[in-house]
């Protein structure tokens, strides 16, 4: 077995007292005597190797900081141009209600909802606008995706709106492809029917019911919803004609009160119900009749 | 400029062992040792002093412990070297021994972390890469 120190002898030669020795030596010192200078000397002697070594350290340092506050930055910018997105799209439906709907001589009033009924959450809606606001018992409560419902009640500042989907609810409803008029009311909490529509009507699956302005309530051409099914059974006067809303209730965020002529509002229900004047809504296709 | 470029390579694994810092291995330890066992004893006690310089800045309370420490460690080993067996047991006992002299040290200058996880972990990846390190540099040198 081989000895670790083959030449024991180098270890005492004169190799060890080279100039080379005695520079390695002096480094080796300056580092014992850096170690007993007092802490402040040598964080000054430290400071301009610390400035100029470490820069790439600093550097790296600055930069993955900067990259985390960017990142972050960024997440939070993707999140506000969802919301924005979000808020867009919004704004642009309300937009192409006011566009798209033209009321003659009359205003739509914009209500936030502020109370939904705690049961079903679709039969009333209290919103925040009321008598200040010209709503009125009885203005038609409306969104872009159609009618919403009618206000029942009304205080100062805010209104309860029925629901198409109470069960009270009935609207003067047509088809709008074959004009036959009868009576939308609801069936559940998800459905409207339309009654009152003779066998012999021709009514398909995909049709769209619009209010018909008859009882002078709801202007004529408001968006119902669509026929989902058609069924004639034998023995019965009228079509079973199921409706799917065309308003999302449980989702809506806000109506727009439609604001009834002022003779109107200033009197009962039962006066002013002589009074209405024909309220006429042109929808960009639609054939008023006239 | 063999000599430039080795001082270039302890600053960048100088930079790469404080950005891993404190699961890095002690990369400046393991170059110190390899180059002593490569080079005569000025420019592996130089070598040492750089890196112990190096090592001195992330804290300089250490400054002169570490300078001294990596100087002392590179001149030790490239005298024992040239009168020692090499084997590569011989290797990872210097490196152990390296280490185990700079925690020692480092507890009684007051400087050294608890001996805890990240010590121990530090400590065997060290010694793991000390062999691969070691061939590695071997090549290089030849190469140059």
């Amino acid at each position: 077995m081989r000895s670790w120190f083959s030449e024991p002898s180098r270890l005492h030669s004169k190799a060890f007292r080279t100039w080379q020795d005695r520079v390695a030596w002096a480094v080796i010192a300056s580092g014992l005597v850096l170690s007993i200078l007092p802490g402040h000397v040598r964080h000054r002697l430290a400071l301009p190797f610390q400035t100029v070594l470490l820069a790439p350290l600093r550097g790296a340092t600055t930069l993955r900081r900067e990259l985390t506050t960017r990142k972050s930055e960024n997440d939070r910018l993707s999140r506000l141009a969802i919301k924005l997105a979000v808020e867009n799209a919004r704004l642009r439906t309300l937009a192409r209600l006011t566009s798209e709907v033209r009321m003659e001589g009359e205003n739509l009033v914009r209500a936030p909802i502020l109370v939904r009924d705690l049961a079903t959450l679709k039969h009333y809606l209290i919103v925040s606008r009321g008598t200040r606001h010209s709503s009125a018992v009885g203005s038609p409560a409306l969104t872009p995706g159609g009618v919403i419902g009618r206000v029942v009640a009304v205080g100062a500042h805010q209104s309860l709106v029925q629901t198409i989907l109470h069960p009270e609810s009935r609207i003067a409803g047509m088809v709008r492809r074959s004009r036959a008029s009868g009576i939308v009311r609801p069936v559940d909490a998800r459905q409207l029917t339309l009654d009152y529509i003779d066998r012999g009507t021709e009514v398909n699956p995909g049709d769209t019911v619009v209010t018909s302005g008859l009882g002078g309530l709801f202007p004529r051409g408001l968006l119902l919803g669509t026929v989902e099914s058609v069924r004639d059974e034998p023995g019965r006067l009228f079509k079973t004609i199921n409706v799917r809303p065309a308003a999302s209730i449980s989702t809506i965020e806000q109506v727009f009160l439609f604001v009834l002529p002022r003779r109107a509002r200033a009197g009962r229900s039962d006066d002013w119900l002589d009074n209405i004047r024909e309220q006429e809504v042109a929808i960009p296709g639609e054939r008023t009749g006239r | 400029m063999k000599h430039l470029l080795n001082l270039v390579v302890i600053y960048a694994l100088f930079l790469v062992h404080a950005a891993l810092t404190p699961w890095s291995p002690d990369l400046l330890l393991l170059v110190v040792v390899i180059i002593a066992l490569h080079e005569k004893r000025l420019p592996a006690t130089l070598y040492g002093a750089w890196a112990g310089l190096l090592a001195g800045l992330t804290g300089p309370e250490t400054l002169g412990t570490s300078l001294f420490l990596h100087a002392g460690l590179g001149y030790g080993i490239a005298s024992l070297h040239t009168i020692a067996y090499r084997s590569r047991w011989y290797l990872l006992l210097l490196v152990a021994a390296g280490l185990l002299l700079k925690v020692v040290t480092g507890f009684a200058i007051g400087v050294q972390p608890a001996w805890g996880p990240q010590l121990v972990v530090s400590m065997l990846l060290t010694l793991a890469l000390a062999l691969p390190a070691e061939s590695a540099a071997r090549r290089a040198l030849h190469r140059q």
